[in-house]
């Protein structure tokens, strides 16, 4: 998609995907003409919606389409025309057109799975202000914002480091913090933690956490291998060539194992024990961490 | 080991790193008109040349630049030195004052030849390694970015330039950790990269510049879609971050430079008119 920041537009509210957050609408997506002819598509014919503050999690193993997905959602790819008057993809009601959709692009924050290749600045604060300059942002009040964004994610200390000097998780979280501190809707991590050791990996789930208590509003839809995060989140989208298997809550799509066993993912730990402890008769449904498992376990 | 070549940034805060960049960048410009000047009669260019020597050495002090980088290119420029020299010797000159090695006639003037251009190659590299170990790429770029300015008058995107240099500049310890990488991996497929002829040596070289460049291109993809969700648009308007604040010494050492710049072509060119040297002896009689 090429840019046309020259035309101001304004938002049209499509009544239709009023009052959602995301809302995909019959979108299909290919890289490659031949694939098409096959009908073969990267991504075929996917429909959800997601609401305002929730936190989504899309699931799928290696080549799934996940990626495309999240790059579809930010408008880096186009999705290709079909039939369909409504097929598209819908931001806060508004839908996204070649016209529109650098603005649209604003309310959307993205973090990659790779924290070398999104760090664009050469120290930890130009890589923070990187997104501010874009925006506008006047250089005093910049100072200001990146004080408070490096502090909420733990990296005030490291302000003037350079990249080769900070962790993958700390690189990581200079990353949530570029992307935060333009004040983003919506943030999309695609496997932002599978690059990164159980403590980076710890560290980044409990920063989603803290920004979504300190901010509700927040839409939070997160790609991911890690079965157990996927558990912990509102609502899961389960992705398989191209095509969505399975979206409901965690519980619903955790206990269809048929489905998942199919498709060669994982089943959570939680769900497998509640399994296996339903067959001793034992029920621990509506427990969902484990030291209030171990209390019930030990009664 | 890398930590000590010539000319790495190393962020200290001497009054040399303080100074602004777009001052250190027209240092250097006017150094090197004055270093590659000739005025006239040869003590006069050695006296010049020890001052701006002087002068450099102080600057390496003041901004904590470490000599062993010098000294390395010093060791280095050796084998170039006596080739220039045979050059010179052998190619046959004007005339002028000449001694005897046994029937050769040596020309004093062929060895100051070679001694001004070994010496200009010795003070440029001084100058070099002092910008860039006490200027942050960042602030170099900036520097560059605004000394070009009236560039963008006639179109040409010194934006989108000096963003690709900041990019390139950060990008070099990432790639420099791939080749690491990746010559350990080859190594351990038995690719030797030290030994063998040229032939063998070419292959294996092959063999690390393709996933390299692979790599890389990899990278600058994942880059330009991380950089896009970010909002940059090469074309925008941006505003910028790193603001240098001019103060008043950048002032004064702006008006030296401009001084030496002046002042070395007004010498060279008068130089090559007037004896200022021996004008200068005379002055004693
Ligand atoms: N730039 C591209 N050009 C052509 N094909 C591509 C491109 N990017 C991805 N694909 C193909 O599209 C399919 C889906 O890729 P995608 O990156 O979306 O998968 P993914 O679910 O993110 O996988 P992973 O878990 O490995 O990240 C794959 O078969 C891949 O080969
Ligand atoms: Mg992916």
């Amino acid at each position: 998609m090429k840019k046309n920041s020259k035309k101001k537009d304004v938002p049209v509210i499509d009544d239709f995907a009023k009052g959602t957050a995301v809302k995909f609408e019959h979108v299909f997506f290919y890289y490659d003409e031949s694939e098409k002819a096959n009908g073969n598509y990267t991504v075929s014919d996917i429909s959800f919606t997601i609401n305002p503050g929730s936190y989504v999690t899309i699931i799928g193993h290696n080549g799934s389409g996940k990626s495309t997905l999240a790059k579809l959602l930010c408008g880096i790819l186009e999705p290709c025309a079909t039939s369909v008057k409504e097929s598209g993809i819908y931001i806060f009601g508004e839908k996204m057109t070649y016209e529109n959709y650098s603005r649209i692009q604003h309310q959307i924050g993205m973090v990659f799975q790779n924290p070398d290749n999104q760090f664009i600045g050469a120290t930890v604060k130009d890589d923070i202000a990187f997104g501010l300059e874009n925006d506008c942002v006047p250089a005093s009040e910049m100072e200001k914002l990146i004080e408070e964004y490096s502090t909420k994610v733990g990296m005030h200390e490291f302000l003037d480091r350079e990249p080769s000097a900070l962790s993958g998780g700390q690189k990581q979280r200079v990353a949530i913090a570029g992307t935060l501190v333009r004040h983003p809707k919506i943030l999309v991590l695609d496997e932002a933690t599978s690059m990164l050791d159980p403590k980076g990996k710890r560290e980044i789930t409990r920063l989603i956490k803290m920004m979504r208590e300190e901010n509700p509003e927040l839409t939070i839809i997160s790609i991911t291998h890690d079965i157990e995060e996927a558990y912990q989140s509102d609502e899961v989208i389960v992705l398989n060539h191209g095509k969505i298997v399975k979206i409901g809550s965690p519980k619903e799509v955790f206990a269809d194992f048929e489905t998942l066993k199919n498709i060669k993912l994982d089943i959570p730990f939680f769900q497998r024990l509640q399994d296996e402890l339903q067959k001793y008769g034992i029920d621990i449904t509506g427990v969902d961490d484990i030291s209030s498992l171990v209390r019930l376990l030990c009664r | 080991m890398r930590n000590f070549a010539m000319g790495r940034y190393r962020p200290y805060n001497t009054p040399m790193h303080r100074l602004d960049a777009r001052v250190k960048i027209i240092a250097l410009v006017s150094l090197m008109v004055a270093v590659f000047l000739g005025y006239g009669s040869v003590p006069l260019n050695f006296i010049i040349y020890g001052l701006i020597f002087l002068g450099l050495v102080v600057a390496m002090i003041i901004g904590k630049v470490s000599f062993l980088g010098v000294l390395r290119a010093i060791k280095a420029m050796w084998f170039m030195m006596i080739f220039i020299l045979l050059f010179n010797v052998l190619i046959p000159t004007k005339g002028g004052d000449y001694f005897l090695i046994g029937d050769f006639k040596v020309y004093y003037s062929s060895i100051y030849n070679t001694l001004y251009i070994v010496f200009r190659l010795f003070l440029m590299l001084m100058i070099t390694s002092i910008l860039t170990a006490t200027t942050s790429p960042m602030d170099m770029t900036f520097g560059l970015e605004f000394l070009l300015t009236p560039l963008k008058w006639i179109k040409v995107p010194v934006s989108s330039f000096a963003m690709i240099l900041a990019l390139a500049l950060r990008f070099i310890p990432t790639l420099t950790e791939d080749t690491e990488r990746l010559m350990r991996a080859q190594a351990s497929r038995g690719v030797d990269f030290k030994e063998g002829k040229l032939k063998e040596k070419i292959k294996s070289i092959t063999s690390l510049i393709i996933p390299l460049f692979s790599s890389a291109l990899m990278r600058s993809g994942d880059l330009a879609i991380a950089m896009e969700c970010r909002g940059y648009d090469p074309k925008a308007k941006r505003t910028k971050f790193r603001r240098k604040n001019w103060r008043i010494s950048d002032t004064l050492w702006l008006l030296f430079f401009l001084v030496i710049f002046g002042g070395s072509i007004a010498l060279a060119v008068l130089g090559g008119k007037y004896d200022f040297f021996q004008m200068f002896l005379d002055l004693f009689k």
